[in-house]
């Protein structure tokens, strides 16, 4: 048997059971860590943090969504409208973006949609994905790449008032399900295209014996 | 016969006999198994870890903790019972009537125990740290590699001295033991030095156990273990990277004199 074949066969079998071993990784359950359902109410021209009040919370205070997520963390997010809204997933504090309005502007409290674009403007890289909901249910599941922190804000350029139900819950696995079984999908049949004629040899050669 | 070609005679016949199928199968199975499995990202999210450094080493070693046994393991097996049985069986004296200086066939007998293990290691570990957490492992790749050169330091040192010890008494058996107790000695040595140190409030302890395990030396850097301990020691981290490097002398000096007996001294 050549040592090319040798080499490359065991590089197959070799490929084969690390695709075995990811195949197992992602057939291991993950589970919810949190989650809720609400309504945010997103008045004209301003954006919002997504609100976690409940529902008798006193109206000037806020409760806004913000957690840290880790790449074996995922957010499962389920959005609906009553108008045109641009939903972010924003990898900073939610308060991250109010204190950096208030140091701007010197002011109080400023919700605008103008405040907002110039904050992703200086921070691009805070954006960790974006789409715009037109009274109409939008699902997504984020995954980060790196242990983050993570708000979801609304923004509402329109002159009327938006209703945005959300449905969040935050899953917990020990690796990214859909990217490890890819990964094993794609390596299988290249480990198995290197060790065939390896595997074959091997069995002539038992065969002849 | 070229020069290389008794080289990679000896080498592959080292590797045909090290990794018999499916033994490296297994072990890339464990690698990958244990990597995803034991690996707890969540340990990066804690308020000691302010700097991206901190969180890519704290990232790296909850990766590595798992699959380092594994490693160990066939470490252990290819240098204390491969070799062992090479020179109890005679296989290392039919190697020496080869065109090839004695030099050589270690180099071929440690390329294949320690070599292609650490290449399988390091590479099913980085690779999984890409598809985790790219953005952890890309921005701070230096901090990766250094967290991997100290924390495979120790593995090397058992290594060496397993090396020395199958080749003074030519079996594996009692360097495969002294290898395993070495590794278990580590971590019980190590609460006994951070107990001394925090009881004498003097770090020499810590940075005697630090010249051999560069580990606990960058975990201290990283304020890997708690405030208290960190109060007693945090080495700047020039002070790692000269611990690293003279952990890495040591086991240097150590395969040196491997070579040297083996070149020199071993009758068979």
């Amino acid at each position: 048997m050549s040592r090319r074949t040798t080499i490359l066969g065991r590089g197959g079998t070799v490929l084969i059971a690390i695709s075995l071993a990811l195949f197992l990784v992602s057939l291991i359950p993950s589970y919810q860590l949190g989650g809720g359902d609400g309504i945010t109410e997103v008045p004209a021209r301003t954006f919002s943090p997504l609100d976690r009040s409940p529902p008798n919370f006193p109206a000037p205070l806020t409760f806004y969504y913000d957690t840290i997520l880790t790449p074996q963390q995922e957010l499962e997010l389920q959005l609906s409208a009553n108008g045109t809204i641009t939903a972010y997933i924003l990898e900073v504090n939610a308060y991250t973006i109010i204190d950096w309005i208030r140091e701007q502007q010197g002011s109080a409290q400023d919700l605008n949609v103008t405040r907002l674009e110039e904050f992703l403007g200086e921070h691009p890289n805070s954006i960790g994905w974006q789409q715009e909901i037109n009274k109409e249910t939008i699902k997504h599941t984020y995954i980060p790449t790196k242990i983050t922190n993570v708000t979801i804000v609304y923004s509402n350029p329109s002159s009327e008032n938006i209703l945005v139900n959300h449905s969040y819950r935050e899953i917990s696995s020990l690796a990214p399900g859909n990217k490890v079984l890819n990964i094993a999908l794609w390596t299988t049949p290249i480990g198995f295209i290197l060790a065939i004629p390896w595997l074959a040899e091997l069995w002539k050669q038992r065969k002849h014996k | 016969m070229g020069k290389g070609k008794p080289f990679l005679e000896v080498l592959a016949s080292a590797v045909h006999e090290d990794y018999r199928f499916p033994f490296l199968e297994i072990f890339a199975f464990l690698y990958a198994l244990g990597t995803f499995v034991l690996a707890n990202f969540t340990v990066g999210m804690t308020a000691q870890n302010t700097t991206n450094e901190a969180v890519a080493y704290t990232v790296t070693t909850s990766l590595i903790s798992g699959s380092l046994i594994v490693f160990i393991l066939l470490i252990l097996k290819n240098v204390a019972y491969g070799l062992g049985s090479d020179l109890e069986k005679g296989i290392i004296q039919t190697y020496f009537s080869y065109p090839l200086k004695r030099h050589g066939i270690l180099t071929a007998k440690l390329l294949s125990a320690l070599g292609v293990s650490l290449l399988l290691f390091l590479g099913i570990q980085i690779s999984a740290l890409y598809i985790l957490a790219p953005d952890i492992v890309l921005p701070q790749f230096g901090t990766v590699i250094l967290t991997y050169a100290a924390n495979l330091s120790y593995p090397l040192l058992i290594a060496a001295i397993m090396l020395l010890m199958t080749l003074i008494l030519r079996r594996g058996g009692i360097g495969l033991v002294v290898g395993i107790v070495l590794y278990v000695a580590m971590s019980i040595i190590s609460g006994i030095a951070f107990f001394i140190a925090f009881a004498t409030e003097s770090p020499l302890a810590l940075q005697i156990i630090s010249v051999i395990s560069p580990s606990l030396a960058l975990q201290q850097h990283y304020g890997g273990m708690s405030d208290i301990f960190s109060s007693v020691w945090a080495p700047t981290f020039s002070e790692v990277i000269l611990y690293i490097g003279a952990s890495y002398v040591i086991v240097a000096s150590l395969f040196v004199l491997g070579y040297v007996y083996f070149s020199r001294r071993l009758n068979l």
